[in-house]
């Protein structure tokens, strides 16, 4: 693994990251991953060893390390891969490539090869849809994998060589007046110097110096700006909700837990334009006065971190984050936080579990964030996306922006599209752009010989569209008046070679493994129902299944702590629904 | 606010699901408890809320009551998702309940009988957890069982604060259990039973002896510390249910303790004394009423033997010994009782050798073992439940008389020859020269081991803690019930009893007859208003008169 470090100078690290947070406890993920990379893995001891540096208990270090799966509880090998099985990539042959694997190290998942070499887990969804199928060698992101490329990269590491990456950049199109993929294009566009030159932080100076704090807000809101993490809800009216008491401590909580399968648009914000990001985020803050971002990172964007970290440094080195930024006065502070595996993290209060050192279990509102969010404080969550739409709308005003997109639905957005279409990619439309203009235009339509079978179009929590259900438009309220939703904008596209029980097991898989265990009805419910969908599967349909399976997802759906319960409930309902007749041939 | 289209008011800070409570509607619920934060994973206690004119089915633990609410406990919304979060909580259950000692006494099995009774959808395979796990000295932790609800994790991380319970892993796979290689041993780990709706965390000590629904149930005090935890007495009298192999042959219960009839102690919720905890030491100290030790006859020293008699012999034979002793001399005698006697048994002791004797040498200062200590949940630094009545009833030496720490010189002195030990061995105050010396060696005891008889002249027996009533005054000044659950064993008697009797031997008689006479005379003494009744003080007991209270503070 990397660099190892000394038993004495963790205690040094562990000081180091403390003042970061407002409380030591926060500061145990990193802390656990500088023990995984000292040790390759967390050992009794360590957590021992971490609870003493914190001052917390033993349990509370155990409940995150067996809860993250990312934390290893036992060694995995030199090099570790974790590879995606979840929906965007087994629509395009992640299944026999995973079993090849299983047969070139000559171990299966969790296990480690005898050399000590290689240990591979299989994983859910990381967050690359559009250059499916995907995996991740340590901290290195292969895709577009094929069987050579796969016998290549373990030959290659076997023989003590790095492995050529030849992973294509991910397809996007230029469009006119971008608002997010401005510096998608741009070689170099993560630099600070080349996205000052285009632009970055004019937005900044102007609602530092010509904007009073409420008027951003107003400007946000008029704009109609919607949450793009998936439940669209209206940004500016979100940081309203934050008490107005200047004597308050609030905090951003900038959410790149970007881990709904079938979604991969913030990660390229994260690497191609993080200063877009910043620059939003920085705004943001000064609108709703919060004194510092937590930038919550899932783990598995390690190239995207490190990006978006040199990025932080560069912005603290030009002067726009730190104390009286740019002469206004006003101070702010950015901390990047790793993530760990857990898809439940995307849910705003397990972000802020996450981020405080505890277990991603949602939290119960009331009390809603905006009131006590992270360390208690008021909080505002939100996305990569939307906050990276700030910097144009302060830029070019609330008309420029809602010129494109629909009355309620304004602007751009950006669409990750993954699974069988010809060209999988990220791409930037206006709102209430035609699904079937995308799928069949931009994507170039279906694979060869094959005829267009179902889209999730929102990344795979939300209902199923069967083939005759494409024209609609790409906003919020057109697809809810279709039935489903825009959520997160990632389409999964499916051709007539897919089984949809096959493709609802997958999905059921990922919810059944991601479900948190903290609430009843997803706990139990979620892996009864995908037990009962391996069941039918594996050709012991029993009568009755598919009302039971409608009948559980019925019982999630609404009750739980948080809204991913629901998320779990909606695949079934609609695919239940749609394709019936494929699961009625399961049972005999 | 409107519950069930009635409307009703409630004080602000409560929520629903306690709202619901005051007005005699039970909502079921797993993770709720009323001393813990709220978790609110469960799902059991939804209810439907109107609010604004919007319909939602919303968990009744964490909607705060406020005007305007509605809340509807029985629409066929709220049965239905009831009837399916028991559903989705049994569905990896191992209904053993056969042979889990919580059967009876069991959320899900209530809860199914009220809002289930459906048949088993489960077809897959259930999940496999461990089993009948020692997790500590008392406690035996079952995965399958556990749903999940918290209360023990909270409880040990915001009561106790020692956290050894987690829930480890994620998703449907997580288990609760002890933090590998520790143990949950801290004083207070009994209370994560009593927390456990289910059969998940069980108790060594009570394991396989009872089913729940044999139990009978009694309100007490527990008399191992000055706070007076507020507890139930759960015994069984029936010797039928003891194991096969104890109840061959036996056709009727004999007055020896072939058996136990206190099977557990349970903790009662008493907001001023003890929420709703109680430490192992109070859980686990009640064997000495059913132990062999017990003394059941009165004995009496004849020829240099102790042989067993009649109690009036015994206590005839007393009252000679005492009056002879002191006849010339009041000094001679020395009467120790312990501060573990009930008010109403000092007050008799008091009234008799203090006000009619004027006896000097009274005292209750009995030694605190070195090992016991105080803490800053319930235990006192002083681990005997009536200090407070000692000394208000004032069974304090006289100026110039002796107490218990000068009982040794006095008797080695030959200024004592006699003494009275009241609930207390003496060779926890007295060394073994002084108990040889010693003339007259009378004891009222419960228990007699076997090493103080060589030094034993008469032994009363006395009642045991559960075989009689009474009042304690805890370290606060609070007054309160201890309630009688059976009879006293052989021939053992409350001291009150035996002191009435001593009284009229000795021709100094209290002039008073029962209980209710004892209880009422001393009212004054323990600062209760002289009006009160035993009814009155009720099963959380009341505080004495303000000005004495603020005397003992």
């Amino acid at each position: 693994m990397s660099d190892t470090i000394t038993t004495s100078s963790l205690a040094g690290v562990a000081e180091k990251l403390k003042p970061r947070y407002e409380t030591s406890k926060a500061a145990m993920m990193p802390l656990l991953y500088e023990v995984q990379a000292r040790d390759g893995y967390i050992s009794p001891e360590a957590e021992t060893e971490i609870a003493e540096l914190l001052g917390v208990s033993p349990t509370e270090v155990h409940e995150s390390v067996s809860f993250y799966p990312l934390l290893f509880e036992k060694p995995v090998g030199k090099y570790h891969i974790q590879f995606c099985h979840n929906i965007s990539c087994s629509l395009v042959g992640a299944e026999p490539l995973i079993e090849l694997l299983r047969k070139e190290l000559g171990v299966g998942p969790g296990e480690v090869t005898e050399d000590g070499l290689f240990s591979y887990q299989r994983a859910e969804c990381l967050g690359c849809c559009a250059d499916a199928p995907v995996m991740l060698v340590n901290e290195e992101l292969f895709g577009k994998l094929t069987e050579e490329k796969i016998r290549n990269i373990i030959e290659q590491l076997r023989a003590g060589k790095k492995p050529k990456n030849d992973t294509p950049l991910t397809e996007t199109d230029e469009i006119e007046d971008p608002v997010l993929s401005v510096n998608f294009m741009v070689p170099n566009g993560a630099n600070i110097k080349v996205a000052e030159q285009r632009g970055a932080y004019t937005a900044l100076r102007k609602a530092l110096k010509e904007m009073e704090p409420q008027k951003i807000i107003e400007e946000v809101k008029s704009a109609g700006l919607r949450g793009m993490g998936g439940a669209g809800f209206p940004a500016g009216l979100k940081w309203s909700f934050v008490p107005k008491d200047p004597t308050l401590t609030k905090y951003l909580c900038v959410n790149c837990d970007e881990s709904e399968p079938g979604t991969c648009k913030d990660r390229e914000i994260m690497r191609r334009d993080p200063h877009r990001l910043i620059e939003g985020a920085i705004i943001a803050c000064r609108a709703f006065g919060a004194e510092k971002a937590y930038v919550y990172i899932r783990r598995e964007f390690y190239h995207e971190k490190k990006v978006f970290d040199k990025a932080i440094e560069e912005a603290r080195k030009a002067g726009y984050i730190g104390d009286n930024i740019l002469d206004s006065g006003f101070s702010i502070d950015f901390v990047t936080h790793p993530g760990a595996g857990a898809y439940i993290c995307g849910e705003e209060t397990g972000l802020i579990n996450s981020i405080e050192g505890k277990k991603g279990w949602p939290r119960i509102k009331p009390p809603f964030p905006a009131l006590q969010g992270i360390f208690d404080k008021p909080t505002v969550v939100n996305n990569v996306e939307t906050l990276s739409n700030i910097p144009y709308i302060i830029n070019n005003g609330i008309d420029a922006y809602r010129r494109r997109g629909t009355e309620k639905s304004p602007g751009t957005k950006l669409f990750g599209v993954s699974g069988q279409v010809k060209r999988p990619g990220i791409f930037e439309l206006p709102m209430g752009f035609s699904l079937r203009e995308l799928i069949y235009g931009i994507c170039g339509g279906m694979r060869e010989g094959h005829l267009l079978k179902a889209v999730i179009p929102g990344g795979c929590s939300v209902p199923v569209l069967t083939a005759d259900e494409i024209d609609v438009a790409l906003d919020f309220e057109s697809l809810e008046e279709g039935g489903t939703s825009l959520g997160s904008g990632g389409i999964i596209v499916m051709d007539d070679s897919v089984s949809m029980p096959w493709a609802l097991e997958i999905l059921e898989r990922f919810y059944a493994h991601e479900s948190c265990g903290q609430c009843t009805p997803c706990r139990e419910g979620v892996m009864w129902m995908y037990k009962i969908l391996q069941r039918m599967n594996n050709g012991r349909g029993r009568k009755g299944d598919i009302e039971l399976l409608i009948d559980i997802a019925n019982n999630i759906e609404g009750q739980t702590v948080c809204p991913l319960g629901a998320a779990a409930a909606w695949p079934v309902q609609a695919m239940l629904k749609k394709f019936r007749g494929e699961f009625e041939e399961l049972i005999q | 606010m409107k519950i069930n289209g009635e409307e009703h008011e409630f004080p602000d800070g409560i929520n629903v699901l306690q709202a619901c409570e005051r007005i005699g509607i039970d909502i079921p619920h797993f993770c709720y408890h009323p001393a813990l934060r709220v978790a609110g994973s469960c799902r059991m206690c939804k209810v439907e809320v109107i609010q604004g004119g919007r319909k939602r089915i919303d968990i009744s633990c964490n909607v705060p009551v406020q005007d305007g609410l509605e809340i509807i406990t029985d629409s066929p919304a709220v049965k239905t998702a009831r009837k399916m979060t028991l559903e989705f909580e049994l569905a990896n259950h191992p209904l053993d309940c056969p042979v889990c000692d919580v059967a009876g006494e069991c959320n899900l099995q209530n809860y199914y009988m009220e809002y289930g009774l459906h048949d088993s959808r489960m077809n897959e395979s259930k999940h496999t957890k461990h089993k009948a796990t020692g997790i500590g000295r008392s406690i035996v932790h079952d995965g399958e069982r556990c749903v999940l609800c918290s209360r023990c994790v909270r409880f040990l991380s915001d009561v106790t604060k020692t956290r050894e319970l987690g829930i480890f892993g994620m998703g449907s796979k997580e288990e609760l259990t002890v933090y590998p290689g520790a143990s949950l041993d801290n004083d207070y780990a009994g209370n994560v039973v009593d927390l456990c709706p289910v059969g998940a965390l069980t108790d060594k000590d009570f394991r396989f002896k009872r089913r729940s629904w044999f139990l009978s149930h009694t309100s007490s005090i527990c008399q191992l510390c000055s706070r007076g935890c507020n507890v139930r007495i759960d015994y069984d009298v029936n010797p039928y249910h003891e194991h096969k192999r104890n109840i061959q042959m036996r056709t009727h219960r004999t007055e020896t303790t072939e058996y136990a009839r206190i099977q557990r102690i349970k903790p009662r919720h008493n907001e001023q004394v003890n929420d709703y905890w109680m430490c192992d030491h109070g859980r686990y100290g009640y064997r000495p009423t059913d132990s062999a030790d017990r003394l059941l006859h009165p004995l009496l020293r004849e020829d240099g033997e102790l042989k067993q008699v009649k109690t009036s012999v015994a206590i005839k034979q007393a009252a000679t010994a005492i009056l002879s002793a002191i006849g010339r001399n009041p000094d001679k005698a020395a009467i120790i009782v312990s501060p573990l006697l009930t008010n109403e048994e000092l007050f008799t002791v008091h009234r008799l050798f203090r006000e009619k004797l004027n006896l000097p040498n009274l005292d209750h200062k009995l030694p605190i073992d070195s090992d016991w200590y105080g803490d800053n949940i319930l235990r006192t630094p002083d681990p005997f439940p009536n200090r407070t009545g000692c000394e208000w009833i004032g069974l304090h030496p006289l100026p110039k008389g002796a107490g218990i720490a000068d009982l040794d010189d006095a008797i080695a002195g030959g200024k004592i020859n006699t003494l009275l030990s009241i609930l207390a061995d003496p060779r926890d105050y007295l060394k073994e020269a002084s108990l040889k010396k010693l003339k007259n060696r009378f004891y009222i005891l419960r228990n007699l081991p076997d090493e103080l008889k060589a030094y034993t002249d008469i032994a009363l027996p006395a009642a045991a803690w559960g075989e009689y009533k009474g009042t304690f005054t805890n370290f606060s000044g609070r007054i309160q019930r201890l309630n009688q659950a059976f009879k006293p064993l052989g021939e053992a008697r409350p001291v009150w009893s035996i002191m009435l009797d001593l009284s009229i031997l000795m021709k100094k008689t209290l002039s008073l007859k029962n209980f209710d006479d004892v209880f009422r005379a001393q009212r004054n003494k323990v600062h209760l208003l002289s009006e009160l009744e035993w009814d009155d003080i009720g099963d959380t007991g009341v505080m004495a008169l303000e000005k004495h209270v603020e005397a003992v503070a």
